[in-house]
């Protein structure tokens, strides 16, 4: 029936609203009573009674008085059923937001980011129409089928068993025929999704498909595949809309038999003419509450599978050492925080991935200097940016440490350590906002000759100067496309203006152009006076610009060394080196 | 709209069987209702039970149809909504190709195209969600006014009245009322959507740079504005269907104060007050899906104009009046060009002109944003030079017809496209008849063959989004066997090795030097490297 319990936990916060959104719906279905009872009652008056309009005003007036009741019940009845989904909503989105902040980057970056957000904003909408629908409407198609039968039954015991008999058919029907065509869905799943990608894909491929010279044709493909689309789509919903026809007939059939018994037991005079016109119009209102659950039925499937996503999210463990905790929880005192200049020492450092066997990071041991830039190198997977992420605290090591001028990096507050950090990603995101905001992200206070001796630094001035609108060009999701060499310096201008003591950059090059690499190179040496700098590269323009070269191989530190050191060793580094150097030559 | 209509008119017999089948499942529960009315009404009068027998036989009749033509109906509707989507993808799909890829967004940003393909997607439902709920709410009302006026004219005015002012002027009103705060719930659910990308997406830079706890708070106010203003809406929805009850009310109370008096005065069997009331009931079945009609109204509308403003957009490179046919000899002559991609911005370039012979080694290099891969674009006519002339075996490019081109020239893009199909698939579109054998030695050239063998479903696997994800090399490899399938005189590599790992460049760029002799073989990069084996070497920028 489609009951989640975590789902139906949540209405305890709401259970006033609810309950009000049930009575009304209840409430509505007793109007209804009313209003066929006062109809009949002013038909059977002029029709047999002869009775006038005038004489049976009142019941009219009845009539009118209980449909307006009703239509006010229905009112605050869809009212209440949506503050309760307000509610929820909110609630739940403000506690999924706040766990996702909570599980870190290393949880929520990746693959899976654009389906978090997803969760984020229509994940959660997707209970909407579950709390202020479906919900009510299977309390309302619960309680409602009492209330009519309940008038019916006393004066009319056999349509009362009609009503009685059919109505549990129909829920029945629908989980039944339901779960059939879910089956047949689920089945016919990947095929149909396929199918109603290939557009999308075949038009972001026309240049592609121009090219090969097959542009023209793939009409003809659109227009097959689309046909075949719809001939699979129709075998599911042949069946699909069984459950339809089911709900259709039986409410239909049932009030057909009703009308046709009423009928002849009237010809016999075993019923009278008002009472039997008022169990007439109460049968299409007694299905009412069940046809429109059985609407409802599909609100009812797709919350409970959403809900199924957003628990698992909610129910994650938090990381051993929770990267956004606050100061105050880790009960430290700021005094510990150390002060600048910071000599970071990795003590066998071991850091193994959950999801992958082999550890990532295999009890390493090395020092960032002050006033060095420190160059961590090796082929991909080697473990440099898990060294990385764990001097960020975006994960605790397994087993050894990180010394921060001697104090133990786990013992510190990672909020406040991270204000010593500045970070320039691999994949830097910009946000939303203007470039200057994107810069300043990390001081949102700083002026706009801060923000351009920051982005000259970068190179990131000579492109924004061409922008029409300069730094108060949007970007971001909705703003203009910045290419991968200009969002990365971007992000390295906003690493820069942060003016933080220790400096990690992820391949700040890999994006650049030769001519565009070297200036930012030097650009990054002469930041580098005066503080500590972690890089990671693989190219060896940068590399050059190291005072020390950490090589990194299959999470070992296999050579360090200065880059001069090792290039006389002529081990793995000098042979690195030797491919790159025709490679950039 | 008309224009969309006039394109979809193919359709029109199944809209129209999918619009009788609707009127048929409304008229059959008006009719269940009448016809039980009439049935306990004559019966009330203890006549014969022959006299009822054919009353019975219409309620059983109208009990078993309404069903079956509301199954009837919903797959009709869906088979127009598909059939509709078809016609609608195949119209834009010939609309949109000449257009590729210069004057079409998807080049430079996917999720423009991405989209519009939505707003054309979301035009299928223009038949079962605009024309059939107001068609059908109008053929009803037609026909019951019709039939209540056989005995009074009045009856048939009340309930067609009563009908207009729930179907039509209640929705208009409440769509006017509902207007601020749905325009500001667009607004609200995009920034919403923003920051949760911008709080996911950019955790760790907000994490690092100390404003992870602004963002949250950002969205906890987007989350309160958002939630509070799709409640009002809904509480306003709800309004607008108790209102639409009270139509209905009134409705009944109307006809039974115009019946009543003439049953009193003898006009009118007393049986047909039992009927007409009970057929109003059922009629308002027919415009209670107006309102959502109504609200689709808007949007279908901005819809059906932002694809037809794509679809409208004049091709870059348009088609000569005269084609010639492809030249003999593959010589290229670049004379003098000179390019900007509008009339507004600055030339990318300038008077530029090199000879290429049949059969040379070229390398184009330069830094970015010296025009490298616009000169490849021009090659294969993505767009048409500003100046000068491009010539292929001395005809210009633009007297050509412009689909027998990539019969001569082919260009390897900097991101290569894998259709969502299976490989083999994907290699055919290189050369549809190309046999399995010939597939797999094309596969076998660019190191790709034991890639192939691990596959479970080998040349059957499917690529794509929904299929096996590829590293950057392996789709460059995979673009390289379609180019040595094609086999062209001439072909084109645009930074055939960005982003790619230095030894995986190094064997990328032996494979294209050793392409067979004969063909003329072009790469653009930005990256100078293992240029050795080029005939010719040509610095831009």
């Amino acid at each position: 029936m489609n009951l989640d319990r975590r789902l139906l936990h949540l209405l305890i916060a709401a259970r006033g609203w609810f309950a009000a959104a049930v009575a009304s719906g209840v409430g509505a279905v007793a109007c209804t009573v009313v209003q066929a009872w006062a109809l009949s009652r002013a038909i059977g008056g002029v029709f047999l009674r002869q009775e006038t309009l005038r004489s049976v005003s009142c019941f009219l007036a009845l009539f009118a008085g209980a449909a307006a009741l009703r239509y006010a019940l229905n009112w605050l009845g869809a009212a209440a059923g949506a503050r309760v989904a307000e509610r929820i909503k909110r609630d739940l989105r403000d506690r999924l937001t706040a766990k996702l902040f909570a599980l870190g980057p290393e949880h929520v970056a990746g693959g899976r980011s654009g389906e978090l957000a997803g969760t984020l904003t229509r994940g959660v909408e997707v209970l909407d129409a579950y709390f202020a629908q479906y919900l009510p409407q299977l309390f309302i198609a619960a309680l409602a089928p009492l209330v009519i039968p309940g008038v019916v039954f006393p004066r009319d015991w056999l349509s009362g068993v009609i009503l009685l008999v059919t109505a549990p058919l129909i829920p029945l029907f629908m989980m039944l025929i339901g779960s059939t065509a879910k089956r047949m869905t689920d089945r016919q799943w990947q095929a149909l999704s396929r199918m109603s990608a290939h557009f999308l894909d075949v038009l972001q491929g026309l240049p592609a498909l121009k090219l090969l010279g097959r542009a023209r044709e793939q009409a003809d493909g659109v227009a097959l595949v689309s046909d075949a689309y719809r001939q699979a789509t129709m075998q599911v919903l042949r069946v699909a809309f069984l459950s339809a026809l089911a709900l259709e007939m039986l409410a239909t059939l049932s009030t057909a038999v009703v009308a046709v018994e009423l009928g002849l037991r009237l010809l016999r005079g075993g019923i009278g003419f008002e009472l039997a016109l008022m169990i007439l119009i109460l049968c299409p209102e007694f299905y009412g509450p069940l046809r429109a659950l059985g609407a409802r039925f599909h609100a009812g499937m797709e919350g409970v599978s959403a809900a199924a996503r957003l628990h698992e999210i909610l129910d994650a463990p938090l990381p051993p050492q929770s990267v956004a905790a606050p100061a105050a929880a880790l009960g430290q005192s700021p005094s510990t925080i150390p002060h600048p200049p910071l000599t970071i020492a990795y003590s066998s450092v071991s850091f193994a991935y959950p999801s992958r066997s082999a550890p990532a990071l295999a009890s390493i041991s090395f020092e960032l200097r002050p006033g060095e830039i420190t160059a961590l190198v090796g082929p991909s997977g080697a473990g440099k940016s898990t060294a990385a992420k764990l001097l960020l605290r975006f994960i605790g090591p397994d087993s050894g440490r990180i010394l921060v001028n001697g104090a133990d990096l786990a013992q510190l507050p990672p909020e406040e350590w991270r204000r010593l950090v500045a970070w320039l990603p691999q994949r830097p995101h910009l946000f939303h906002g203007t470039l200057a905001e994107n810069i300043a992200l990390a001081r949102p206070e700083a002026t706009a000759a801060d923000i351009e001796a920051a982005a000259r630094a970068a190179h990131v001035h000579e492109f924004v100067a061409k922008l029409p609108q300069g730094y108060a060009t949007l970007i971001g999701e909705r703003g203009a496309r910045l290419s991968g060499g200009q969002a990365q310096r971007v992000a390295l201008a906003r690493a820069f203006l942060k003016d933080a003591p220790l400096l990690i950059l992820d391949e700040p090059t890999s994006a650049l152009d030769a001519a565009s690499e070297a200036a930012v190179s030097d650009a990054m040496q002469r930041r580098a006076a005066g503080r500590t700098t972690l890089l990671i590269a693989h190219r060896m323009a940068t590399v050059r610009t190291a005072a020390r070269v950490v090589v990194l191989d299959g999470g070992r530190v296999v050579e360090q060394g200065t880059p001069a050191e090792l290039l006389r060793n002529a081990d793995r580094f000098a042979a690195m080196l030797a491919l790159n150097v025709e490679a950039g030559a | 709209m008309i224009r969309l209509l006039a394109l979809l008119r193919t359709e029109r017999g199944w809209m129209l069987l999918a619009t009788v089948l609707g009127l048929a499942t409304i008229l059959s529960g008006v009719g269940l209702l009448m016809t039980s009315a009439f049935l306990i009404a004559r019966a009330a009068l203890r006549p014969s039970i022959a006299e009822i027998q054919v009353a019975v036989t219409g309620v059983r009749f109208f009990g078993i149809s309404r069903g079956i033509f509301r199954y009837l109906e919903r797959l009709v509707s869906h088979e127009v909504t598909f059939r509709l989507l078809t016609r609608l993808r195949v119209w834009f799909f010939r609309a949109v190709e000449p257009l590729a890829p210069a004057r079409l967004a998807g080049t430079r940003s996917g999720d423009l195209l991405a989209r519009v393909v939505a707003d054309v997607e979301s035009l299928e439902h223009v038949y079962a969600r605009l024309l059939a709920p107001p068609a059908v709410a109008l053929l009803t009302a037609l026909l019951c006014a019709w039939f209540f006026g056989r005995w009074d004219a009045r009856l048939a005015w009340a309930l067609f009245g009563a009908l207009f002012a729930g179907g039509v002027v209640l929705p208009l009103v409440m769509q006017a009322a509902g207007k601020r705060i749905g325009a500001r719930l667009v607004i609200v659910r995009a920034e919403l959507s923003v920051a949760a990308v911008d709080g996911v997406q950019g955790l760790a830079d907000l994490l690092i740079y100390g404003r992870a706890a602004a963002q949250q708070e950002k969205l906890g106010a987007l989350n309160r504005e958002w939630t509070h203003l799709q409640r009002r809406l809904t509480s306003l929805n709800g309004l607008g269907e108790a209102l639409l009850g009270l139509c209905q009310a009134a409705a009944v109370v109307a006809l039974f104060a115009l019946a009543a008096p003439q049953v009193t005065r003898g006009a009118l069997d007393g049986i047909m007050l039992a009927v007409f009331t009970l057929g109003v009931l059922a009629c308002f079945e027919s415009v209670a899906p107006l309102p959502q009609a109504f609200q689709n109204w808007g949007q279908q509308r901005q819809a059906t104009q932002r694809v037809f403003a794509v679809a409208d957009v004049a091709p870059a490179v348009p088609a000569p009046l005269r084609p010639q046919p492809l030249p003999e000899t593959h010589d290229l002559t670049l004379d003098d060009i000179s390019f900007r991609y509008a009339p507004e911005e600055d030339c990318v370039l300038r008077h530029f002109s090199l000879q290429i012979p049949a059969g040379a080694r070229v390398a184009i290099v330069g830094p970015s944003g010296s025009g490298k891969s616009t000169l490849a674009q021009l090659l294969v006519r993505f767009w048409d030079v500003t100046a000068g002339a491009i010539r292929l075996g001395g005809c210009d490019l633009r007297e050509l017809e412009p689909h027998a081109l990539p019969r001569v020239i082919t260009m390897v893009p900097q991101q290569p496209w894998l259709m969502g199909a299976t490989l083999r698939e994907n290699l055919r579109l290189a050369k549809p008849d190309a046999h399995d054998t010939e597939l797999l030695g094309a596969l076998a050239a660019v190191k790709l063959e034991r890639f192939v063998d691990s596959l479970p479903e080998k040349l059957g696997t499917w690529l794509g989004d929904q299929g096996l994800q590829l590293s950057g090399g392996q789709r460059r490899r995979l673009a390289l066997a379609q180019a040595l399938l094609r086999a062209t005189p001439v072909v084109v590599f645009d930074e055939p090795t960005a982003d790619l790992d230095p030894a995986t460049e190094r064997e990328i760029m032996d494979l294209i030097w050793s392409l067979d002799a004969a063909r003329t073989v072009i790469v653009i990069t930005h990256r100078p490297i293992a240029l050795d084996r080029a005939s010719q070497i040509v610095r831009l920028g």
